[in-house]
């Protein structure tokens, strides 16, 4: 991630906020989320080996191939994305790069279309990445598991702010320039 | 008169017989009176009347013919004779010889007018009808108004008038509302009137302390926009003009808000180009596909993508959405 210059402006494609969000926003948002994921997985993993280490003298290692281990690794993945959504309507990733989950019809999302959400997506990775497809393609741009779910994602990022902080940076940098 | 007098008097001999002759006229009434009341005379008169019926029928008759013919004959001489009479008078002799102001004076004025019934005379004069049969237009025509108002001083016509007294017998109210103060205003040209006047020295005189004490801010601010106010700033211009940009340098998050600025910037770049290498493969109209939820859309809170343009990249409140969201979708 490199850091923007003053010379050139960060709003030259300015987001189109509650416009529909596109496929590379929506994939490198998605990045981030399997980044924070497995990261807190593997360092909680660690943590709790420590821990259960300190308390009972017994070296512990989990096997990423058992079931215990998996069966808690989707649970974490299903409260780390239904959990954002029903509150905030965006995750980690999701807010950093400025989209959110609202209804199909604009309104905020609840707890149960995060919940519906959270569990239909893994039909779009099952389906071959078909069910991803609408993004790109669809009038909505809504994937398969946005319409099991009756979401769709949207823009959230207002670049007003980041165009004022491009301008106050270019007057600070250049006090002459208009 | 003493007899000296008598002696001196060279008229005292008609004086004398004028006297005697009023004497035995009085004797002779006297006598007269009593012959006519005798029996002897009473029946001399009735035979004397007997005798007299042929003359008198006459006499009559004369009398009749008089009044017949001899009224209206004098009448037709009078009629004839009285313009030589009148232009053989001279008017002006006779009115020189009367004092027509010792005539005047001997009149009492205030009793004849007080004997005048006014009320009634008034009451019977039909001023309508006399008014309808006066050319106001034309007495007005005649009538230099410019020459007539140069004649009168206006300041001192108004220093007599109370004008205090006059408004209090007005009812403004009543004034007012017979007033379409609407189809007045719309004769007024305020442009024409304001430019006459001195706002300076209008303002002058305004106390503008006094008067924003007495302005209700709480209740002019509650009805206030203040979102179109502020969507109506050039915030863009403020930043670029003023120390707002260096304050807004110092309270933002410096590079982490500008890289995060950069890679949602390059996220919306790029699905835009993928968004328009889709529709040119499906041959889809741009302009009939959805930008977002309806009801974003409706709330007018989307954002416009303006392309690659700095300048564009503005408020969608303030800028045509549909023009933005072009660039996006193209």
């Amino acid at each position: 991630m490199s850091v923007t210059t003053a010379g050139t402006d960060p709003t030259a494609a300015v987001s189109r906020q509650g416009h529909y969000a596109g496929a590379a926003t929506r994939l490198a948002a998605f990045a981030v989320d399997q980044t924070a994921i497995t990261s807190v997985f593997a360092i909680g993993s660690a943590v709790a080996a420590w821990v259960i280490a300190l308390i009972t003298a017994d070296e512990v290692k989990w096997d990423p191939d058992a079931a215990i281990s998996g069966l808690v690794f989707i649970f974490w993945w299903f409260t780390y994305f239904a959990y954002p959504w029903s509150v905030s309507g965006k995750t980690l990733g999701m807010a950093l790069l400025g989209i959110r989950v609202v209804r199909a019809d604009g309104a905020s999302a609840g707890p149960r279309h995060a919940v519906v959400r959270a569990l239909a997506l893994p039909l779009s990775f099952l389906t071959l990445g078909i069910g991803f497809l609408p993004i790109i393609f669809g009038r909505h741009r809504r994937a398969l598991h946005d319409k099991i779910g009756g979401t769709a994602v949207v823009y959230s990022w207002d670049a007003r702010g980041a165009r004022w902080r491009f301008l106050a940076r270019q007057q600070e940098n250049d006090p002459t320039a208009e | 008169m003493t007899r000296a007098d008598a002696a001196a008097d060279p008229n005292w001999g008609v004086d004398a017989a004028l006297g005697a002759a009023s004497i035995a006229a009085k004797v002779a009434g006297g006598v007269a009176s009593t012959v006519i009341t005798s029996a002897p005379m009473k029946a001399f008169g009735g035979a004397a009347k007997w005798i007299a019926q042929p003359l008198t029928r006459q006499g009559a008759t004369v009398r009749d013919s008089i009044a017949t013919d001899g009224v209206p004959a004098a009448k037709d001489m009078i009629r004839r004779a009285t313009p030589a009479v009148v232009d053989a008078i001279d008017l002006d002799t006779i009115l020189d010889a009367v004092d027509v102001q010792g005539l005047i004076g001997r009149v009492d004025v205030d009793g004849i007018v007080s004997r005048v019934d006014v009320d009634g005379i008034v009451s019977r004069v039909d001023i309508d009808g006399i008014l309808t049969r006066v050319d106001i237009d034309g007495i007005l025509s005649r009538i230099d108004i410019g020459s007539l108002l140069t004649r009168i001083d206006l300041n001192q016509l108004l220093t007599r008038i109370d004008l205090n007294a006059l408004l209090a017998d007005v009812d403004l109210n009543a004034l007012m509302t017979g007033i379409d103060l609407n189809a007045l205003l719309t004769d007024v040209d305020l442009n024409a009137l304001l430019g006459d006047v001195d706002m300076d020295a209008l303002l002058t005189g305004v106390d503008l302390n006094e008067l924003l004490t007495r302005v209700d801010l709480n209740a002019l601010l509650a009805n206030l926009d203040i979102n179109a106010v502020v969507d109506r700033l050039d915030v863009d211009g403020l930043i670029a003009n003023t120390e707002m940009g260096a304050i807004i340098v110092r309270s933002t998050g410096g590079a982490a808000s500008e890289a995060l600025d950069a890679v949602r910037s390059q996220g919306v770049s790029i699905d835009t180009v993928i968004a328009r290498i889709a529709n040119r493969v499906l041959r889809r109209d741009v302009d009939s596909l959805p930008e977002g939820p309806p009801l974003l859309v409706e709330q007018h809170l989307a954002l416009p993508a303006a392309g690659v343009n700095p300048t564009d990249a503005i408020d969608a409140r303030s800028a045509p959405r549909d023009d933005a969201a072009d660039g996006a979708r193209t």
